[in-house]
């Protein structure tokens, strides 16, 4: 049996990848271009027709598209905006991002085939990590309007493996239920992961001795945190396999094969990505940190081209990884947000490194780190559950020690002060982990961009 | 049994297909029959005089077949004037 969902595409030649490319591109800005009133304005301003594009990298004569003009856009049209080519009439599903930005949500129709896409590009993922029709797929997510698994559940069922979706259940009861359909596969956050093993473990289950053999990860950048990953395959004596999507093009736009090369593949006959500069817009070479740039060839309903992310991601070949796949990689998955980094006393600081180095010492539950002002410095405190070998004084100190250390270490010195929470008292997550807390004056924060 | 060596239809339900994909490349046998299912999808759900039943159920085989013929890179296009 293939290893690639789409032998078609999956493994062609470099070149022929890229005329394919160019072929959607130009068919894509032509229909942004006659039926989306954004897109329509946009091209008339740039003096751009959309069958002037002659190359891929004619792309970069068009402008960026923002969230923020998104958003402006559903104030000023209320409540889709002008980027769309759809009515309601002829829209299936409406999905929102997750609002855990604290920003507007976007909201976003869909018509029947691009639904169907989404699904598509969720089955690249799926069957390229192993998942097969003859598997019991467990879903621990909340079927809310965020979309989410939304597009993993559709997936699953398009390429004929038993659903169970686990919506509106305590994390107790999802565990359970995980035993009781005897799932072989289940999808979650990394952290929602954890916290599931974490049930379990109370519970009395040992997931090692249950029949999952694969996880699907998404929502958050731990999916590829080599630290995290290890708790989460260690708990559930399982692989793991990262994915990331985002509600702005309805599904995954990245995933992990069998291979495990260190990196997620790009699904690159669907989607034109670009990594540049957060600060210039130029585009960085392989190797180099930029934010991710997306064009999407998927969404009649919503043409999206040059999206600007703020995903910051290192892009390498393809070649990279054994599995014969064209398709280029993001190495290390998602490295963070662009709109997450922080600035304090002028050190970066990214949730991402945070996180690989609490999870990496094996001793930690949970984890909020909190950023504030005193008097006229800016301090960072790691608030820490420890795990139950690390609670008694001793363990507790040797712990906080370690973490302290190298996480200065990792931050040119900048102290961390480390403080021991009580059991159970940090939030827990289903969907995407917040535990960054910025207390700052916000007019003073420092952001990339 | 090989794409290529399953019995071909008659040539004429192929008139006015393309005979290359989207790089293209000659189709294949196979190719040839999934665009053809395509073409008649679109044609049904065009046909504004279709029962509720058959218009919606169309409508539905006709997105999926659509990302197929795109995956494989034999065709692309738009439906959402067609409700899909």
């Amino acid at each position: 049996m293939t290893r690639y969902w789409n032998p078609r595409t999956e493994a062609l030649a470099r070149e022929e990848l890229e005329r394919l490319q160019l072929a959607k591109l130009r068919r894509t800005a032509q229909w942004a271009a006659e039926r989306s009133p954004f897109y329509r304005a946009r091209f008339e301003a740039a003096g751009l027709r959309p069958e002037n594009l002659e190359t891929l990298s004619d792309v970069r004569r068009l402008p960026f598209t923002t969230r923020e003009e998104w958003q402006a856009s559903q104030i000023e049209a209320a409540p889709y905006g002008t980027l769309g080519t759809i009515g309601v009439d002829q829209a299936i599903r409406v999905h929102t991002t997750s609002g855990t930005s604290g920003r507007m949500p976007l909201r976003a129709l869909d018509s029947r085939k691009d639904w169907s896409w989404a699904a598509e590009m969720w089955c690249y993922g799926l069957w390229g990590a192993g998942v097969r029709s003859t598997d019991t797929a467990y879903v621990a997510f909340g079927y809310g309007s965020f979309i989410g698994f939304w597009g993993l559940h559709y997936g699953l069922e398009k390429l004929g493996a038993l659903v169970v979706p686990g919506g509106a259940q305590s994390t107790e009861n999802r565990v359970r239920q995980i035993i009781d359909f005897q799932a072989t596969v289940v999808a979650s956050t990394p952290t929602y992961a954890l916290r599931m093993a974490q049930e379990a473990e109370q519970l009395g289950v040992d997931l090692r001795a249950a029949p999952v053999h694969t996880l699907i990860l998404s929502g958050e950048p731990a999916g590829s945190i080599p630290e995290t990953k290890r708790l989460i395959e260690e708990a559930w004596g399982a692989r793991a396999f990262d994915t990331a999507g985002m509600t702005e093009i309805s599904t995954i736009f990245m995933f992990e094969c069998a291979e495990q090369p260190g990196g997620a593949h790009i699904i690159e006959d669907h989607l034109l990505e670009e990594v540049v500069d957060p600060a210039t817009g130029e585009p960085v070479g392989f190797g180099e940190l930029g934010e991710r740039v997306v064009t999407s060839f998927g969404r009649s309903s919503l043409p999206l081209l040059r999206y600007r992310t703020a995903d910051l991601v290192v892009r390498v070949p393809g070649t990279r990884c054994p599995c014969g796949r064209v398709f280029d990689l993001y190495e290390g998955g998602v490295q963070g947000r662009a709109d997450d980094m922080k600035v304090v006393r002028g050190t970066n600081v990214y949730m991402r490194a945070v996180e690989a180095i609490v999870r990496g010492t094996g001793g930690v539950e949970e984890f909020q780190l909190r950023i504030h002002r005193e008097g006229i410095r800016d301090e960072v405190t790691l608030r820490v559950e420890p795990l139950a070998p690390y609670e008694d004084e001793s363990g507790w100190r040797d712990l906080a020690d370690l973490i302290a250390r190298e996480l200065a270490h990792a931050h040119e010195g900048l102290r961390f002060h480390v403080e021991r929470a009580e059991p159970g008292s940090l939030p827990r997550f289903e969907l995407k982990a917040k535990r960054l807390v910025d207390n700052r004056p916000a007019l003073e924060v420092a952001h990339v961009r | 049994m090989s794409a290529d060596d399953h019995t071909a239809p008659p040539a004429a339900a192929f008139t006015g297909e393309p005979d290359t994909d989207l790089l293209g490349r000659p189709l294949r046998l196979r190719d040839r029959e999934l665009l053809h299912a395509y073409r008649i999808l679109r044609d049904l759900a065009s046909d504004p005089q279709s029962e509720p039943c058959a218009a919606a159920n169309t409508r539905a085989a006709l997105a999926h077949l659509a990302v197929a013929v795109t995956d494989l890179g034999l065709a692309y296009e738009h439906l959402v004037d067609l409700g899909v």
